[in-house]
């Protein structure tokens, strides 16, 4: 998201995590805690909404916040026959940030 | 003078040819064009030929207002929005302007709030017995009709029967009442509305009364309305005859029908909800209000939500920002700053991408409300609304009952 249209910056600015309340109770985690996403291919930081939208073990992140950009995480190799990204999807670690 | 009755037709071969009932309302717009009393002429036309997507025109060559002769059905353009959304209120321009009923009660509702100037207008009212939603109607010529859509060139409703005109010019009819029960038919709003003639406006035209489809009933409501129908009699534009008292009282029955139609409609949509208990009625409308995704689009078709710097805006700091469903006082909001006003238009449930029935909740309420302060919205615009005139003194008045306890 570029950022640049006043509307939608004021309903929301900035990237968040969603995390199921089972795994934030296991995590210590509360709302909005500041969070590193991590995976073998670089790591982001940003804050963390404890919601039942996600089931546990599944983090959920839109990858077009420039402060926090998801596709930072996944994996941009392609499909060989029909090339289509990697980039929706991946396995990550998830610490909270101290 | 206001009040004068007429049945007319244009006095142009080509306009009685092209037009609907007597092509008086193309003539009328020619006219005022021609005779330069407006600038130019708002009326909807078919886009492209097709008759399910109406859209609204600015017209100021006469020759072109031929376009837009006949009526469309399917569609219903927001007339009062675009005056003030591109035309700024009429403010520096004189404009005659097709309504319906609805269309011209929210112009005059906007007047009231000093967004249209109504002294530059020309109302030339429609007589009108309700639109249907322009996808379902597609729908219904395939599935019931069994036509092909396309093959469509004019709708006609009379007597609670639909009637179809196809290209070849042959007729098809089906109950209009038994279409509605099939989900098709006029729009949830339309059926409910009790105002079928448009007498708010400057000119009320409309078929019934008359006994041909070559002529058109003409009332004049207003001083301005008389003056304009006697100068195009006067220019050889329509010609006119009285109306016979048989004429009159016809118009006037059938008006009488569509409006205990519409109270039938109402008291079906209506009882539902009045015969639910306080929690019933709040756990209702929460689940409805639960599928909004706050797209603003209720708000920004609403004739009469005109704010420009509105309070639901997320920077406003009222309602949570980049929350889906929005907090409920959202739809609440909403419905408290229109509802003394609503002109049962229906704009807000034709862009609800959810289907949340906004319409019927503030036409009911504008329902209760009309009975409680003795206000009609659109039809006087001396007449201010409620939210307006009533002060804080009255409302603590003791033996005055204004809960909303129906």
């Amino acid at each position: 998201m570029s950022l640049r249209t006043p509307k939608l910056v004021s309903e929301i600015a900035q990237g968040f995590v969603e995390v199921n309340s089972k795994d934030a109770l296991q995590a210590g985690l509360k709302n909005k805690d500041v969070v590193t996403l991590a995976t073998r291919r670089g790591s982001i930081e940003t804050r963390a909404k404890i919601t039942d939208n996600v089931p546990p073990g599944l983090l959920f992140a839109a990858f077009h916040f420039p402060d926090s950009r998801g596709n930072a995480l996944t994996n941009p190799a392609l499909v060989p026959g029909a090339k289509c990204a990697g980039t929706k999807v991946c396995a990550a670690r998830m610490e909270v940030k101290q | 003078m206001k009040g004068d009755m007429y049945i007319a037709r244009a006095a142009d071969k080509d306009i009685l040819k092209r037009g609907e009932n007597g092509g008086v309302v193309t003539s009328l717009l020619k006219f005022a064009l021609e005779s330069k009393r407006v600038d130019a002429v708002v009326a909807v036309k078919a886009r492209e030929g097709n008759r399910y997507d109406g859209i609204p025109v600015l017209i100021t060559e006469p020759e072109k207002v031929l376009e837009t002769a006949g009526s469309l059905h399917s569609s219903s353009p927001n007339i009062a929005r675009l005056l003030t959304e591109y035309l700024d209120g009429a403010s520096n321009l004189k404009l005659a302007v097709v309504v319906k009923p609805c269309d011209a009660r929210a112009i005059i509702e906007l007047a009231k709030r000093t967004q249209i100037n109504l002294d530059n207008l020309l109302l030339i009212g429609l007589n009108c017995t309700g639109t249907l939603p322009s996808v379902k109607a597609k729908t219904m010529m395939k599935e019931i009709f069994e036509v092909d859509p396309a093959e469509v060139v004019g709708e006609d409703i009379e007597d609670n029967v639909l009637t179809i005109t196809l290209k070849d010019g042959s007729e098809k009819k089906e109950d209009l009442a038994k279409l509605e029960e099939q989900g098709y038919g006029r729009r949830e709003n339309c059926r409910r509305c009790e105002i079928n003639i448009p007498v708010m406006a400057d000119i009320a035209c409309g078929k019934w009364g008359t006994t041909n489809k070559e002529t058109t009933f003409i009332e004049t409501c207003s001083e301005k309305g008389a003056q304009f129908i006697q100068s195009a009699v006067d220019g050889g534009c329509i010609t006119v005859e009285e109306p016979s008292t048989a004429s009159i009282n016809d118009r006037k029955k059938k008006d009488q029908a569509a409006i205990e139609l519409a109270k039938q409609w109402q008291d079906k949509d209506f009882s539902g909800l009045e015969k639910m208990s306080t929690e019933e009625r709040f756990s209702h409308w929460f689940a409805q209000f639960g599928q909004c995704i706050k797209c603003y689009g209720c708000r920004d078709a609403c004739p009469i939500c005109y704010c420009k710097d509105c309070f639901l805006e997320a920077d406003r700091g009222y309602i949570t920002p980049g929350e889906i469903p929005p907090d409920v006082m959202f739809p609440m909001v909403r419905v408290a700053h229109v509802m003394d006003s609503c002109v049962n238009c229906g704009q807000c449930e034709d862009v609800c991408t959810m289907d949340v029935p906004i319409s019927l909740l503030v036409f009911l309420l504008n329902k209760k409300m009309s009975d409680i302060f003795k206000y009609e919205p659109g039809m006087d615009v001396t007449k201010l609304p409620p939210l307006r005139t009533t002060t804080d003194q009255e409302l603590k008045l003791t033996g005055v009952d204004i809960s909303f306890d129906f």
